[in-house]
């Protein structure tokens, strides 16, 4: 595949080439054929007669016109191939075109619109080089109208002097070759301009084929990633499961064990030395409270930690900060609440909720503004959580792992989740508080 | 990007060394005047240049940085195919003499400049209107005026008196001149052929145009059998008719055997004051009058212009049109035309004062009828001659046909135009 997109793009590099030699051979030709009539004319006196057939002073004089030319179709040349080694930025692209469009329109204006074979050169030219930006249309669009331009004279301003009205001048026998030169060279440019265009179609398809089968293999290579991904989270889930198990079983386990062994010796020697019995108590009530803080520690190294370090308040202002800074989302935090933390689950589940709302709000609502308010309800028998946003919501909820997440810590709760999506995203957690939980 | 500067650092070499030398070679500014030899009004002329000098002396001075450098030696005849060859070259003289002939075919194919935003510095009202309107192309000022002559009708006095006539007032009318024809010509020496004729040179031409005829429109139709055309062509008979097939020539007339002929006023310039006049009419005295009014149309002369124009590939137009108003606009290089050239100043002011009464009367000894105040009146009232491109070329076609209608005495005028105007429009 890639040998064959090698030879297409050497075959239309070469046929660019030809093309740019017949241009420069008929401008050339062109050039010629004035200097030499207009010498002639000039020779036999004929001056009056020839404008007053063309209509029109010619406004250079041949030597300007072989010079104009000659100089604007090498910048020409020059531009172009710039411009084809594809180093150049978007912006210089463009530039280095509009400069290459100057010139094409300023050889068919000195040539004062006898030939406009050189505006095909452009038109393959920008047909290749810009054929998948939108830049084509705008530069294809100016190229057919200055084609259309220089093929009638609708342009009052510039007065046409076609080469045959040169060509007039010659005897039959001179008029015959020179009208065949002319025509062979126009006839061989565009075929050739054609051919040129159905190979850079043929490219394009064939590339636009090539792209699509690198586009399935990538989309099927993101899947394996997904699918690997979520096996990794589970993965992780049971690393996780399995390091608790193991500190319950350290800790717990081990604290459980020494007590109940402990008490069992204690019911076996109560009748027997009470002293002794009290002691074993004393030490097995504090290998208990030792146990008990084993647990809370294996607990707190559970929690977020931000949780563990800042009040729930200042925890979720940074987390709000976090996501506006990491993400373009303007996010608005109103904590109408005097309580600045609850019990630890609590706090949790409170953390999770609002951290998972803005995560969906920013990933999958693509939301700009996103409100997050706090406030108590019935009596402060209730904390209510709305989170909001403005982002393209969804019409049919499906409730997937992180909705459910959330879902399932709130019942824990005893709590209420509520989602709307018609406009934005809504997001309503209801939780009771329990006593004690406002500190 | 390296790329990019480098060829931004190119571009800027390149414009600024041609910025350079283009400031270098302004430094004193070259404009070209091109003239041709002799008069436009064919008639002998000393020394055509003395009044472009003068002017060039002028305008030197005036602008000392300024060169004007007169380019000489061509002749009337070659003069448009020198210009246009100049043209195909881009080596057109900045400012250029435009001879009426040619002025729509310069002005068609874009030979000269545009004057119109340079006219709001010159008070056109100075100029008669018909001089100013000869350097008109569809409705903009192309050309401006440099010298007029009108056509007038010149009368062999000597031969009215002896037939005893009167002499005939400026507003006569096509009938007076019938008339007059009429009662001159005859066989004066009995040898049974008519020696005494009334008119000699006057043609369809004079005639339509004295009809208010319009030959062809702006748009290119032809007009030829309009009513005021038949006419035309109808007295044109009348008149040819009266001298029985006898071809009258200008040897007639100069021998004194003719009554009227046509002439423009540079012939009466040229030809009236001494030595001209003893070569050529010595035996009898002469004078002008203005043409007779057809049916149709009034006493107007056919008035044709010499103009100058400027280039449009000119680059120092502004330089140019300074000239240019040197030229036309001043009333020294217009004064000089009196005493230099054949033609009337076109400025009204300079025809028409005292100075230049003076000097037309001291040029024309013995008594003479024409009143010089009459050619302010003629100027006045002049129309510019009809000029469309191709003139030349259309007008001979048609003067042909019309000769031999006007010859076989054909009896349906109308008829015959008609043919006429289609074979020529169908060319």
């Amino acid at each position: 595949m890639n040998t064959k997109k090698m030879n297409y793009k050497h075959f239309i590099f070469v046929l660019f080439l030809v093309l740019v030699c017949i241009n420069f051979i008929h401008i050339e030709f062109i050039g010629m054929v004035i200097y030499a009539t207009t010498n002639k004319i000039i020779a036999t006196q004929q001056a009056s007669e020839f404008i007053q057939t063309i209509g029109a002073i010619p406004y250079f004089s041949y030597t300007q016109t072989i010079v104009l030319v000659n100089i604007f179709f090498f910048l020409f040349v020059a531009l172009m191939f710039i411009e084809k080694r594809n180093t150049t930025t978007p912006i210089q692209s463009r530039i280095l075109t509009s400069l290459s469009f100057v010139c094409c329109a300023l050889i068919v204006y000195f040539l004062q619109l006898s030939s406009n074979s050189i505006v095909l050169l452009f038109i393959v030219f920008i047909l290749y080089q810009h054929r998948d930006n939108k830049d084509l249309y705008i530069f294809l669009g100016l190229a057919i109208l200055l084609y259309m331009i220089s093929n009638s004279n609708i342009l009052p301003i510039i007065h046409p002097i076609p080469l045959s009205e040169y060509i007039l001048w010659y005897s039959s026998k001179g008029k015959l070759v020179l009208n065949f030169i002319d025509s062979a060279l126009n006839t061989l440019n565009m075929i050739l301009f054609i051919l040129e265009i159905f190979s850079i179609m043929v490219f394009e398809l064939d590339e636009n084929k090539r792209i699509k089968a690198l586009n399935e293999e990538l989309q099927n290579l993101n899947k394996q990633l997904e699918e690997y991904a979520i096996l990794q989270e589970k993965m992780g889930e049971t690393k996780e499961r399995n390091r608790l198990a193991r500190e319950i079983h350290d800790t717990l386990g081990h604290t459980l064990t020494g007590l109940s062994v402990g008490i069992d010796a204690a019911i076996v020697i109560m009748d027997i030395d009470k002293e002794a019995t009290k002691k074993q108590l004393s030490i097995l009530s504090q290998t208990a409270r030792q146990g008990l803080t084993d647990v809370r520690r294996s607990v707190e190294k559970l929690r977020p930690d931000a949780l563990e370090r800042f009040t729930l308040k200042e925890a979720l202002e940074r987390l709000i900060l976090d996501f506006e800074t990491v993400s373009n989302v303007n996010i608005k935090f109103v904590y109408h609440i005097d309580t600045v933390s609850f019990q630890q689950d609590m706090d949790e589940v409170i953390y999770r909720i609002v951290q998972e709302g803005l995560t969906n709000a920013i990933r999958h609502g693509k939301a700009k503004n996103i409100f997050v308010s706090f406030a108590y309800e019935d009596n402060k028998s209730k904390l209510v959580i709305i989170i909001e946003d403005d982002g393209i919501g969804c019409q049919h909820i499906e409730e997937g792992f992180g909705l459910h997440h959330m879902k399932e810590r709130i019942e824990i709760l005893q709590g209420r989740l509520q989602v709307y999506g018609y406009d934005g995203f809504i997001i309503i957690a209801e939780i009771p508080l329990r006593t004690g939980d406002i500190t | 990007m390296k790329q990019i500067t480098k060829i931004g650092l190119a571009f800027a070499i390149v414009i600024s060394a041609l910025i350079f030398v283009n400031y270098q070679s302004h430094k004193t500014i070259t404009i070209t005047f091109g003239m041709f030899a002799g008069s436009n009004w064919d008639v002998p002329n000393g020394n055509c240049y003395q009044i472009y000098e003068n002017a060039i002396a002028r305008f030197e001075k005036k602008y000392p940085n300024v060169k004007v450098e007169l380019i000489s030696g061509i002749t009337k005849d070659d003069y448009v195919e020198w210009i246009l060859e100049k043209s195909l070259q881009q080596d057109i003289p900045d400012v250029f003499m435009v001879p009426s002939e040619s002025f729509d075919m310069f002005a068609q194919t874009g030979l000269l400049l545009n004057l119109e935003s340079y006219m709001n510095e010159i008070n056109e009202n100075v100029f008669y209107q018909s001089s100013l309107k000869a350097g008109q192309y569809k409705d903009c000022q192309y050309a401006l005026p440099f010298e007029s002559v009108p056509t007038l009708m010149y009368v062999n006095k000597t031969l009215l008196e002896q037939e005893n006539i009167d002499f005939p007032v400026n507003t006569w009318t096509w009938s007076d001149f019938y008339t007059i024809c009429e009662q001159v010509t005859k066989d004066t020496d009995g040898d049974g052929y008519l020696d005494q004729f009334g008119v000699y040179g006057y043609d369809w031409l004079l005639a339509a145009h004295s009809n208010n005829c319009e030959i062809m429109d702006e748009n290119g139709n032809l007009h030829l059998n309009s009513t005021e055309m038949v006419e035309s062509i109808d007295f044109m008979k009348k008149l040819v008719a009266l001298n029985q097939n006898i071809e009258v020539n200008s040897q007639d007339f100069d021998e004194g055997k003719v009554a009227f002929c046509p002439m423009k006023f540079s012939e009466y310039r040229a030809y009236k004051p001494y030595p001209w006049r003893v070569k050529k009419y010595s035996n009898f005295e002469w004078d002008a009058l203005m043409l007779p009014a057809g049916t149709h149309g009034d006493n107007t002369s056919q008035i044709n212009t010499l103009s100058m124009g400027i280039s449009r590939f000119s680059s120092n137009k502004e330089i140019a049109w300074e000239f240019l108003k040197e030229l036309t606009y001043s009333e020294e290089c217009q004064n000089e035309i009196i005493t230099l050239s054949q033609g009337v100043p076109v400025l009204q002011n300079v025809a028409s004062s005292k100075e230049t009464m003076d000097l037309l009367s001291d040029d024309s000894p013995g008594d003479s009828n024409f009143q010089f105040i009459m050619l302010d009146e003629v100027m006045k009232q002049g129309t510019p001659m009809d000029l469309f491109t191709q003139y030349d070329e259309i007008i001979s076609q048609i003067d042909a046909e019309i000769y031999r209608i006007v010859i076989n005495h054909s009896d349906n005028t109308l008829m015959e135009l008609t043919d006429i105007q289609q074979k020529i429009q169908t060319k």
